[in-house]
This record gives structure tokens, sequence and C-alpha cells, in this order.
């Protein structure tokens, strides 16, 4: 049969709220009045501009319309007049009669212009009366509105409907008092325990101390109790009061006394705390033994109320209050989508039990005091309401929801098996390799992302390592996104590594042995070059390749990757390779001015230009060079390791090294002393911006508080470097002995001129990419686009756009990209993602690992903490004495060490990362990468950071 | 706007069996404005009618009884051919895959039902002339009609197909106009070709069939 002609088409606004039996009829009547039926869903933004805000939001609203068989496409209607829908529908079926339906309830349509000039028409359904919002209303107030004394009563009536089975103590409402929660609860739940209770209010135990005392004692026979306090307002909906109040564990009810005391603690607890109501209840719990972890979970996230559940645990201690006391403490966050056999062995049960209170609370927040027991019984100590951030929005659910199931599918995808690669699985991480968070941090804008992938991740990265006698992985990108996360593909990283003239068989054994051991030890997953590949020989290669026999490599295949290490160590170790591409990015800097740009589109081609010309003459070289500074970090290291080299050396090299951070702080302080003239300060240093790939962040010279104020800097000092001879010969002689084709002069100058020309390469390319940024905004703002907004484009979109003269064209194009975008982005930031992911349960079950920071210098300072993101300008003066916090350190942060700071700590950055060399090179202590560790340093007002003994003490 | 009819399946005095249309079809159809299309009984070409022409909306003509209730048919129909009923179902279905507007008359009427799980019963009014109530909601058809009568079957309440809805009734509880929710089907017990006394009503319920404006939409009668 032939292709059906569309030759009637019906379009249907419609805000479809709370979607009743009246919208369904509208529809089907629209459905069976066309060919062809599309249905306008208005905006939530549409249909306040003439109503109330809906109850549903435009995704639960559209996701129902979408499913219905008598619609057969949806468009979103941004604004209360359809013209503009029916304007694209009309570009689409031009042959084809339009009609609008409307409900007979519509006087004056805004379309009927349109309509009238293209010659379609309104066609008008009843109007559902039964169930119009005034009639719905009306019903509930006939059939309930004597009931009730007042709004609020109504409608807890309708929110805890489930619960009046419940409510069998007295007959407020369901979380009167924790004590009658949990006696509630005792009868209905099957998953989770309560333990055997006892409640009396402060009035009965005044007047009735005897009588309570006698059943206490009977109830729990040669039993320890907790003695808890449950006050009426602890647990009042309003307000949560949460361990405001007294508990009193392992009590003995076999002595009397000590009873007596614990309750009146607890009394005492209520006067103090100004709480003072007769109706006030102690409640009196078993105590519950073999604990195997104990905790507490929010069913939301506390401040922006996303659908996870939260739970901090201690499932080490066996006791059962560490947590809400704040000592040992480890969190999870499970998706609340997440299936309960995903969620590990004990907080499995703990979820089961959990869903069931929820089920019983619907649509309420809660928190809940858990135990589970070594028989693996859930026992619930406390159910609370949680009080939920008001003033942020429910995240939309639904989208959260498919977010994580794409995620997941992405995650499959990636993780095939390559042909080209070694591997049998592949992990995700955030900091290994080109430690993506430390670089663009673990929230970039998607041009950041893009940028940084454009120059380095996509392929320079690896192109640079096969150019040295690496491995082959092309082709192979190193970073990827997981919602607005990067992530490094481990497996991807790791080959990159392998010695290009290993035999197959070793890479497979090699990769996944890697991979194996990552997992074991995600600490390690910002030293993998240290600590978990082998990448170049060292000296510690004797002693570490144990592991690998230990893991199941012969003999031979070890004798082999050692010869491999070796050839490919010796012939990086030389002068001539770091010399020819320092030549190429010195040429480089002389470039000429370029011509006058007049248009956007040229702008962009310009930038684009730039961004060419970084890739092509500065990623690869730089990344070659990067690679070199750390094979001659790894030799030294392993000097020191292996007992040769003192410790102190290693930190006086480090520090000797002159690099053009180095420079900038003698500039600076010339420029403080009047010494140099701002002018020329910022001709050379003007171009770094905190954040190199952050076209939000301005530049040293558009943000001149950077530099403003008064400050005492200490001169920087140099101290130059020199060995002992017996030093450099025992140093050269272990080096001959292994077979390593350089002595000890050569390898520190080696290793001197690889940091210096790493550091020289990157603070060239960055000039480029900046001026590209500032290309790229200047674009923006002909189009009136903010900063913000171009933030959300990529490089792809940038040529598309750069090649489209018509102005208006390209500005459609740009709103239309940065509407999506900026849509998507808001969903990934109600995301929790881990650090590491290596399997697809670890998207929807987030928990952390205890990261081990990056210690640099052997210095202790004490000092008050600032935290760099929640500055304003007007702060930004002197560091003095300050021990500063910053989440990732990239190069562009450079400019904090100018304002002398005692000390930095900072969330992400590896072992051999920028703010390491930085921070040991001037001096700094430091504690680089510290994970987690780092939100609970920010909580603290004063931190001592010993990094000789490797600690960091808040307080 | 081209209109497909299908047509009465007869034997005539040799009993040789004719595809037969009712003049009447022809003329108040054309009056309107449409062309029509004659189907043959034969579910052979069907598709190729589809394909070639561009058919705006079905007619399910009237005369005659269902082979499914033989009991009822009249002598000069007998046998009754099944062939009608196959190819008449089958614009049925075309018409609910291509959603375009189909309209039962009598017979054809009794076809939709049945072909979405009705049944029939037989008729309790004569021929004639009767009253009707309708019950769609639009003002001018909110009230009572005549129209004229020739069925020996009939609709009721019990048989009435379950998805299909009624928008008119006579007064013995007989159903005269039935649609369906979400597809453009609907039936008329009556003949509007063959001038019942309320005329008016025949145009408006035909000019909404043409326009696809499904006035017999009235709004839910729970």
């Amino acid at each position: 049969m032939g292709e059906k002609v569309i030759k009637r088409v019906a379009y249907s606004p419609v805000v479809a709220d709370l979607f009743h039996y009246g919208h369904l009829q509208s529809l089907q009547f629209a459905y069976a009045a066309a060919d062809y039926h599309i249905c306008g869903i208005l905006s939530d933004e549409a249909v306040q501009s003439f109503r109330r805000k809906p109850i549903a939001n435009l995704q639960e609203r559209k996701a129902v319309v979408s499913n219905l068989t008598c619609v057969d496409e949806v468009m979103i209607q941004t604004a209360f007049d359809p013209s503009d829908n029916l304007k694209k529908i009309r570009e689409r079926f031009p042959q084809a009669e339009l009609i609008v339906i409307r409900g007979s309830n519509w006087k004056k349509v805004p379309e009927l212009p349109y309509l009238k000039q293209i010659g379609g028409r309104i066609l008008q359904h009843p109007y559902y009366e039964e169930l119009s919002d005034f009639k719905v209303v009306n019903k509930i107030f006939e059939h309930y509105g004597k009931m009730f004394r007042d709004f609020e009563t109504l409608s807890k009536f309708f929110k805890i409907n489930d619960l009046t089975s419940l409510k069998e103590t007295n007959g407020t409402t369901a979380l009167s008092t924790k004590a009658e929660t949990l006696q509630s609860l005792q009868a209905v739940l099957q998953h989770g325990k309560i333990e055997k209770s006892f409640i009396f209010t402060v009035a009965e135990w005044a007047t009735k101390e005897e009588e309570i005392m006698g059943r206490i004692q009977k109830l729990f026979p040669e039993e320890l109790v907790v003695v808890r306090s449950s006050a009426v307002q602890e647990d009042s909906l309003k307000s949560s009061l949460a361990g405001f109040f007294h508990s009193e564990l392992n009590v003995a009810t076999k002595n009397g006394a000590s009873i007596r005391e614990a309750v009146n603690k607890v009394i005492r607890t209520y006067a103090e705390k100004k709480s003072y109501d007769a109706k006030n209840q102690v409640l009196i719990q078993r105590q519950t033994r073999d604990v195997q972890c104990s905790g507490v979970v929010f069913t939301r996230q506390l401040e922006t109320n996303n659908p996870y559940y939260v739970i901090n645990y201690d499932d080490l201690s066996g006791l059962t209050n560490t947590v809400t006391k704040g000592m040992e403490n480890r969190v999870v966050y499970i998706s609340r989508f997440c299936e309960e056999k995903d969620v590990p062995s004990p907080l499995r049960g703990v979820i089961t039990a959990v869903r069931e209170v929820e089920s019983l609370l619907p649509t309420m927040g809660l928190d809940i005091e858990f135990s589970v027991n070594k028989q693996d019984e859930v026992i619930i100590f406390q159910v609370r309401p949680l009080s939920v951030n008001v003033k942020v929005d429910i995240p939309p659910n639904i989208e959260i929801k498919e977010k994580l199931e794409e995620l997941k599918r992405q995650f499959d995808a990636f993780s095939q098996k390559k042909e080209h690669l070694s591997g049998t699985k592949t992990i995700f991480a955030d900091m290994p390799d080109w430690n993506p968070a430390e670089i663009i941090g673990d929230n970039p804008h998607y041009l950041d992302y893009s940028l940084y992938d454009y120059l380095i991740t996509d392929s320079a990265w690896h192109q640079a390592r096969t150019s040295q006698g690496y491995y082959n992985v092309s082709p192979a990108k190193l970073v990827f996104l997981f919602g607005n996360k990067p992530y490094v593909d481990v497996r991807h990283s790791f080959n990159s590594f392998l010695p290009a003239s290993l035999p197959e068989g070793l890479r497979e054994k090699l990769i996944n042995f890697y991979i194996d051991k990552l997992q074991k030890n995600l600490h390690l997953q910002d030293k993998v070059e240290f600590e978990v590949l082998y990448t170049c020989y060292d000296l510690t290669f004797y002693p570490r390749s144990k592991e690998l026999l230990a893991a199941g490599f012969t003999a031979e295949e070890v004798c082999c990757l050692k010869k491999s290490l070796l050839q490919l160590t010796n012939s990086l170790v030389s002068d001539s390779s770091i010399r020819d591409d320092l030549a190429f990015i010195q040429e480089k800097k002389k470039g000429g001015n370029a011509p006058p740009i007049r248009t956007p589109q040229a702008c962009l081609r310009r930038a684009i230009q730039l961004l060419d010309n970084c890739r092509s003459s500065g990623t690869v070289q730089f990344s070659r060079l990067a690679r070199l500074a750390f094979v001659g970090k790894i030799l030294i290291k392993s000097l020191v390791a292996e007992g040769i080299l003192e410790e102190r050396y290693y930190h006086q090299f480090m520090n000797s090294i002159v690099t053009v951070v180095s420079k900038m702080n003698e500039d600076f302080y010339s420029l403080s002393r009047g010494g140099m003239a701002k002018k020329k300060f910022l001709e050379k240093y003007g171009h770094l911006r905190p954040g190199t790939y952050d076209i939000t962040a301005l530049r040293y010279d558009q943000n001149e508080n950077l530099f403003g104020g008064q400050v005492q800097l200490q001169e920087p000092t140099k101290i130059a470097f020199s060995l002992p001879q017996h030093i450099q010969e025992n140093i050269s002689a272990t080096l001959q002995e292994q077979e390593l084709a350089f002595d000890s002069n050569t390898l520190f100058t080696f290793t001197r001129a690889a940091l210096e020309a790493r550091e020289l390469s990157k603070f060239e390319f960055t000039r480029e990419l900046s001026d590209a940024l500032e290309l790229i905004a200047q674009a923006g703002r002909v189009w009136g686009l903010s900063r913000e907004s171009l933030s959300h484009l990529d490089v792809d979109n940038l040529k598309v756009i750069a090649d489209i003269e018509d102005d208006k064209k390209a500005e459609s194009i740009l709103t239309n990209i940065i509407e999506h975008r900026s849509k998507e982005r808001r969903i990934n930031d109600s995301l929790l993602l881990p650090p590491v992911i290596m399997s697809k349960k670890d998207i929807e079950v987030v928990s952390s690992y205890r990261a081990k920071p990056n210690f640099t210098t052997q210095k202790s300072v004490e000092g008050e903490i600032i935290a760099l993101s929640g500055l304003n300008k007007e702060e930004l003066s002197d560091f003095t004495g300050k021990i500063i916090l910053l989440e990732n350190g990239d190069p562009g942060h450079d400019w904090i060490f100018t304002k002398n700071p005692a000390g930095l700590i900072t969330k992400y950055g590896g072992v051999a990362s920028h703010m390491v060399i930085r921070c040991a090179e001037l001096g700094v202590p430091a504690a680089i990468g510290c994970g987690d560790l780092f939100d609970e340093i920010k909580k603290a007002r004063k931190v001592l950071l010993n990094c000789k003994e490797q600690k960091i003490i808040p307080c | 706007m081209l209109i497909a009819i299908s047509l009465r399946l007869e034997e005539n005095q040799q009993e040789r069996a004719q595809d037969i249309l009712e003049h009447n079809y022809v003329c108040y159809f054309e009056k309107l404005g449409a062309t029509m299309l004659l189907i043959p009984n034969s579910t052979e070409s069907i598709a190729t009618y589809f394909s070639q022409f561009p058919i705006d909306a079905i007619i399910l003509s009237g005369g005659g009884n269902i082979s499914l209730f033989p009991s009822t048919a009249r002598k000069a129909e007998r046998p009754v051919y099944s062939k009608r009923d196959a190819l008449e179902r089958k614009l049925v279905e075309i018409a609910a895959e291509r959603r375009l507007p189909l309209l039962g008359i009598c017979r054809g009427m009794q076809l939709i039902n049945i072909h979405f799980g009705g049944g029939l019963v037989p008729s309790r009014h004569p021929i004639g002339d009767h009253q009707i109530r309708i019950l769609a909601r639009k003002e001018e058809l909110g009230r009572k009609a005549m129209v004229n009568s020739f069925h020996d079957c009939a609709i009721i309440k019990e048989t009435q197909a379950v998805e299909l809805k009624p928008f008119a009734f006579a007064e013995d509880g007989g159903i005269e106009g039935l649609y369906h929710p979400h597809l453009p089907i609907s039936g008329v017990q009556w003949h509007p070709e063959r001038m019942s006394s309320d005329d008016a009503l025949n145009k408006t319920l035909v000019t909404a069939f043409l326009k696809r404006e499904l006035f017999w939409r009235g709004g839910d009668t729970r």
C-alpha cells in the first residue's frame, strides 16, 4: 500500500498537568481529526506566563504525553502563543491543512491571526469540566473539608494517608516523636527490626518513678539498654533537632542507680536546652549487640535535594554511635533508582529496610539511624523527617534516572574489548596520567573539556609517546566525560606506556596486571607512573619486579620487560631530544603579529588557527618533554629509594630548578619593589589565567586584583645545587652496573633541562590557547553571548560557526546549542560521580577511597586556611601566613605564589603534577591531591600541615 | 474530495451476484462536493485502489444484512455474501491504519460494531420515521430529532462494542449513532442520503464527517 499522504495536521497546545481523562479525550479527538497529530507541551515558563505554575514539570508532563498512542509527535511550546511552532509545522507540511485543537473554554486564541493567514483553522473540543482544577479543589473540600480544622491538617491527611493504620499510640501525626515513630513502625516493618523499647514522659517519671523503674527492670532483665531523649520538638515535621539532646549507651538494667542517673541526665538536657515540656519523652531501648556496621541514612542529599541515599557509616569500630558523633566515617551515595542487587552487603539490607520505611512515609525526606548486626539484621533506631532544603527545587528525577542509565550504557560501550589494544577490561579514573581532575577540574565547562581534548587528550598525547618508542595506541582518546566529569580511560593510558618492542602476549599480561593492581589500590591512581606502571627502567626494577613473578609472570617475561625498558630508557635520556623540541618552541615564540580582525566569524577562524597551531607545533612537543621530565624524576627518585642518594639532595635539586614561574616570582618581587613596571610584567605574564582552559576565568591582564594590594614579599632565593664528588661517582657506578648508558651528571642535567623545558613549552602553548579563548570571547561579544554562554560550546561548534557568514543564522545555531547544553549541564550537576568507575554499579553506588596526598618539602606549618573558590576580590591581597585551599591547581593558579602563601592544599593533583613541582621548586609546604579529605579540611578554620610526617590536622 | 464507498452485494432474478450502489448516495454526496469512488466487493484489488487514488474518506454503504446473522437476512439477499463483510472489514482496518475518516451507514454502522467486537439483535422498531435523541453536546444537536429507519437488526447497549461510544439513541433503546473515541470512525443507523424529515441534522452530520470535525464526540456522557 502506498505511503500515506498527510493532508491534515492537528496541533494541540496543552499543559497536561496531572494528566487526566479530560486531557486524554481532547488528545484522542485531535488524533482522530487529522492524519498527523502533534502535541505541543507548554514549557514551565510558558505556563507561568498566563496561569499558576504547573505541579508536574515539563519533563514529567512530556513523558506522559509522549507515551500516548494518540499522539504522533511531541513538540515543546515555549510561549503562550503557539505560532512559532505552527510556523515550523507549516514548513514541514506546506501542503497540509493545519488545525489547532482548543478546548471549548477558550474564548480568544493567540494563534488566530497566523492561522487565518495560512488558511488553517481552530477546532474546538468540549472542555472536560468534571476534572477541571476548580472542580477538583471543590470536590476535595466537599468530601473532606468538614473533617479538618485548617489547611494544614487537611494537607496532612493526604500526605500520610498510608499511615492511618500505624497511628495507635496517639492520634496525631506519624512522626510525632522519635519514640512513637519507632513504636508505630515496629508493628509493620518486615525488613527492619526495632529493638524492644519502652517509653514514658517526663511528667510520668516525676510522679511514678518507682513504677517505671520496676517495669524497665522487668522488660529488660539482665540487659544493656540505651536511654534516649525523645523531645516533642525534636522530631516534629518543621524542625529537626537531630543530636540536640542526649543518648546514654550501655546502661545495665541490673544497676538501678545507673538507670536513674541516665534518665535524669536526659531530662536535665531538656532543661538545659530550654525545651522543657512535660510531654517530652524518655525512650529505653535494648542495646544492640554484635554490630558489624552502623550509621545514618539520608534519603536525599542534604543541600541539593538530589535523589541519592546518603549513607554515613562505620564498619570498623563496632560501636553504634560513632557516626552521629562524627568519628569514624565513610560515606557512600546510592542513587535512589539503584537496584538492591547492585548495592554491596551489608548496605543492601539497609537500603531494603529504608525503602520499606519510605513506603510507609511517602513523599517525605527521612533521616534514619541504623545498625546491622552480625546476623545481617538491620536495626532501626530512629526515623526523623529530613529538613529538606526548601530553597532548592527538587531536581527532575526522571531525567536523572535516564541520565544514569545512559552513563551505564556508555560504560558498557567503552569497556568493550578493543582489537588494537591489550587488556580485557578497563576502568575510568579521574586522576591518572594527564590528570584531568587537576587540569580542568572535575566539573569543567564543556568548552574546557573540548579544548583539552582537542589540544592534548584526543591524539597529541599518544603521538608523543609513539614517537618516543612506546606502543602506538591510535586511535585512542585518553579522556572521556561521564556526565560533566572527565575520566581517563585507564586501558588507553596504560597501553600507551608499554614499550613498543614488547611481544603481544606479554603486553596483554602486563595490562591486565596493571589494571588489577590499580583496582586494588585506588589511592595510587594519581601516582600510576611511579607505583603501578613500568614506564622506564630505574634502579628499583629488581625489588619491584618481584611482584610480577608473584603474579605469575615467568623469569623470561620479566627479563624481556627489563630489556625493553632499558633500551627505551637509554634512548630517551639524551639532551638531543630535549633540544629539538625546545628549539621548535623557541621558534614559535617569535611568531609575527596577526592582522586586525573585524567580524566575529573571522575571530573564530583565527582562534581555530591558533588552536591548530598549538596542536601541530606545541602540545606534542610539550607532551614529549613532560614524559622526559617524568623519566628523569623516576630515575632520581629510584636513587633515593635505593639509598644511593639522600632525600635532602633530591629536595635541593628540585628546589634549584629555574622555570618560568620562579622567574615570574622574581619579576613579581621586582614589581612589588618598583623595579619592574606593571605593564612590562603583564606583557610577559598577562596571558595566564586561573584555569588555563576556562574562558570564564579572566586573564592576569584583565584581573588586576590578582596583583593589587601591598605585599611584603620575601626575596625568592634559589639554592644552587651540587652533589659531592663521591656521591656522583657512586651514582655513575650504579647506573653503569645497571646497564644504563648515562652517568650521574648527564642524568641530573637531563632532568633539569627536561623539567625546565616542559614548563617553558607549557607556558608558550598556553599563550596561544589564551589568545584563542579571548578571540572566542570577542566573537561572543558581537553576538551578545557572555563567556558563561560560550563555555557551553565545543571546538567543532566553533568550526561550524566560523563558516557561517549570515550572523542571524550563526546566532540562532549558537543559541540552540547553548540552550541544549546548559540544560544537559543542569541535569549532570545533579549527579554524584565516583573518583573511579570500575563497573556499571559504581555509577549508582558512589563510594570514595581514602586518598594519599602528595606532600612536598619537609616543612611543617600551621595557619588559617583560605578557600580560594569562595573569595571575593578584596580578599585577594595577601596570603602571608595563610594556607591556601584550592580544588585543582592548574598552572594558571601560579599567581598565588606571588602572594606569599604559607602552604597549599589541593583536592586534585598527582605526585608529579604541576603544583607538586611548583611547591617543591618554591619550597612551599603542600599536600596535593587530598581527595575527599579536602572537603573535611575545608570545614576547619586553621590547619596544621606537617609534610615531614605526612599529616594534616585540622584545628 | 474523493470518497471510497462500499457496494451492496445481491443476487438478481437470474441469481447472479451484483455489486450495486443505490443512486441516492451518488446524488447526495456529489451535491456536497464529493466525488464517489466505488469499491467492488473483493479484497484482492483493495490495496491498488488506495495506492492509485488519493482517497480522503470512506463510506460503508447501507442495504442488506451482515453474514454473521443470516437468520435476519431477507430473501433477496440470500445467500448472504460474506465477501462484502470481508471487504468492509478491510476498509475499517485501512481507515484505522491511515486514520481516514470512515462513516458507516445503517448496515455500515453495524459492521463497525461487529468489527470492534460487538453484536446485533433484531430491531424493535418498524421501518419508518422515528424519534432519536442525540447525546453530543454541541448545542444544535443536544436535542431530539426525527430520522428514517430501514433496518432489520439493531445495536443495543448490551451488544455495543466496548471500544466504541454511542452518540444517538432511539426511544426504544436502540443505538442510532456510534463512534470510536480515538479513530475518525463513526456510524449512523439511519440513512442520511434518503432525506429523512430532519435534513438539517443530516447535513451537519455529513459535513462534519467530510471536514473531520467529529461533532459526535460531544463529550463524555458518564
